[in-house]
């Protein structure tokens, strides 16, 4: 018994003489295992995952606002919603007026990209692309829900790529496709005894740049700018280096008939998120023809008997 | 007092031997005591455990282990033929375009799996917040065939996922 008195009092005498130290001890264990249960309670269980929406592809220094990353997303899924379901007017109301005009000028052409695109239900994924001065492109794929069909029926995925365009405009959002972004009125010409060229507009696209030019005729001759038949008949200047006019399936043979006018497109590639301007575009192939076939076996002996052959660039600042 | 002191000590001496017994029982008895929680806990590991352990697993992982670790898990319920989790894995509407009921998903399984797999990740790719993993399967025992699918994985959180596969 005297062993436990012993103790007993051994243990008082400590606790006396190290009471600060005791509860010091006592308070700075106790803070210690509350940090570690609160902690373990707030471990937040998110996927790591390479995959972040939010960050462009394309950094330009740029960064997307935090404040508009929800709306962007529901702005999409919406859309996608409607085109789904094939409510049409919804889907196409929510495209900004201007795209609208330019890409969709009515319901009816944009109802056949939706039966095209939407044939079948698509889900979609969502990655930002670039951001220029506040205009938000984003790469949106679509593509047959797989988690659904298993990629039975394709063992390949394939898929329908858009470039949604994000505007800010009076603190509100206004949404583009087709890469769409704005169109620029010009006034730019070039005269002389042949013809005049005059460039009516700019359609601005995420990567390329759309020119509306009208031709007049001036001569009782054929003008052809550009048939295909060799390179760089038609070229951009992009501070101070060359880019080849784009030709693909939708491409037409520039040239116009005598004494009339014809409006073409003609586009360059160009990066929005660059911030490069186009300062001119050059006709490298002018011919002024006393006949023209269009038939490349012909082309040597059009151009021998042509009235004219020449270049020049036509300044667009 | 030399009777006293000697009285003292071995009382001293019996105390110490009092606890140290005491002591060791306690801690045999611990022994034993956790011995049989831990085989209790064995025998009724619930799923919510399971869930737990392999969060923990993936926890720390990129998202490819991650993904070849769920489709090992519903693998693994095939080769345990527990036919019912791994339908429950599967996606509402891939369900229901390929398996309307769990008897058409058990016929399937049992045509085309044997209950011992090889498993060779050939390809994965993620298209968003969809991973496409392309893996070879090689049945060992009875069928001894090898079919290369592909599986579609769709995480909601970690451990909370569901997949679908080309139904062929």
């Amino acid at each position: 018994m005297l062993f436990f008195t012993d103790l007993r009092i051994k243990i008082r005498n400590f606790i006396k003489k190290h009471k600060w130290k005791v509860v010091v001890f006592i308070v700075v264990w106790s803070v210690l295992i509350s940090i570690n249960i609160i902690l373990q309670n707030l471990t937040i269980d998110t996927p790591i995952t390479t995959y972040t929406p939010y960050e462009p592809i394309i950094e330009n220094g740029e960064t997307m606002p935090k404040k508009w990353q929800d709306d962007i997303e529901e702005y999409i899924k919406q859309y996608v919603e409607y085109c789904n379901q094939k409510d049409y007017e919804k889907a196409y109301e929510m495209i900004s007026q201007n795209c609208r005009n330019k890409i969709y000028p009515n319901l009816n052409e944009f109802k056949a990209y939706v039966d095209y695109v939407f044939s079948s239900p698509k889900v979609y994924t969502i990655q930002n692309y670039s951001n220029y001065e506040r205009i938000y492109i984003y790469r949106v794929r679509l593509f047959e829900d797989i988690l659904a069909t298993g990629m039975t029926y394709s063992d390949s995925l394939l898929y329908f790529e858009d470039k949604f365009v994000f505007t800010e405009q009076n603190g509100k959002l206004l949404m583009a496709v087709k890469s769409y972004i704005g169109d620029e009125t010009m006034d730019a010409m070039y005269d002389d005894q042949y013809m005049r060229i005059t460039v009516k507009n700019k359609s601005v696209m995420a990567e390329e740049e759309i020119y509306t030019i009208e031709i007049q005729n001036k001569t009782e001759h054929t003008i052809v700018l550009a048939d295909d038949n060799t390179a760089y008949e038609i070229g951009f200047e992009v501070e101070g280096k060359n880019r080849e006019m784009i030709i693909d399936e939708n491409w037409q043979r520039i040239y116009v008939q005598p004494n009339s006018s014809n409006t073409f497109t003609i586009s360059c590639t160009q990066f929005y998120d660059e911030g490069l301007k186009t300062t001119g575009i050059y006709f490298n192939s002018v011919r002024i023809l006393r006949s023209y076939s269009g038939e490349s076996e012909l082309k040597e002996q059009e151009i021998e008997q042509a009235v004219s052959l020449y270049s020049f660039t036509l300044p667009l600042e | 007092m030399k009777k006293k002191e000697k009285n003292l000590k071995s009382n001293i001496k019996r105390a110490l031997v009092i606890c140290s017994v005491i002591i060791l029982c306690l801690i045999f008895l611990l022994i034993i005591l956790h011995l049989t929680k831990t085989e209790q806990q064995e025998e009724i590991r619930t799923t919510e455990q399971r869930d737990e352990e392999i969060k923990n697993i993936v926890r720390p992982k990129g998202e490819k282990e991650r993904m070849q670790i769920y489709l090992a898990e519903y693998l693994k319920h095939i080769e345990k033929q527990e036919y019912e989790q791994a339908y429950q894995i599967l996606y509402a509407e891939f369900k229901q375009n390929f398996f309307p009921s769990l008897q058409s998903f058990c016929s399937y399984v049992q045509k085309n799996y044997s209950d011992l797999m090889k498993v060779d990740y050939t390809d994965i790719q993620r298209q968003g917040e969809y991973y496409i993993l392309t893996v070879t399967i090689t049945n060992l025992g009875e069928l001894d065939t090898q079919i290369t699918q592909k599986f579609i994985i769709y995480e909601n959180a970690l451990n909370d996922y569901t997949l679908s596969f080309q139904a062929i």
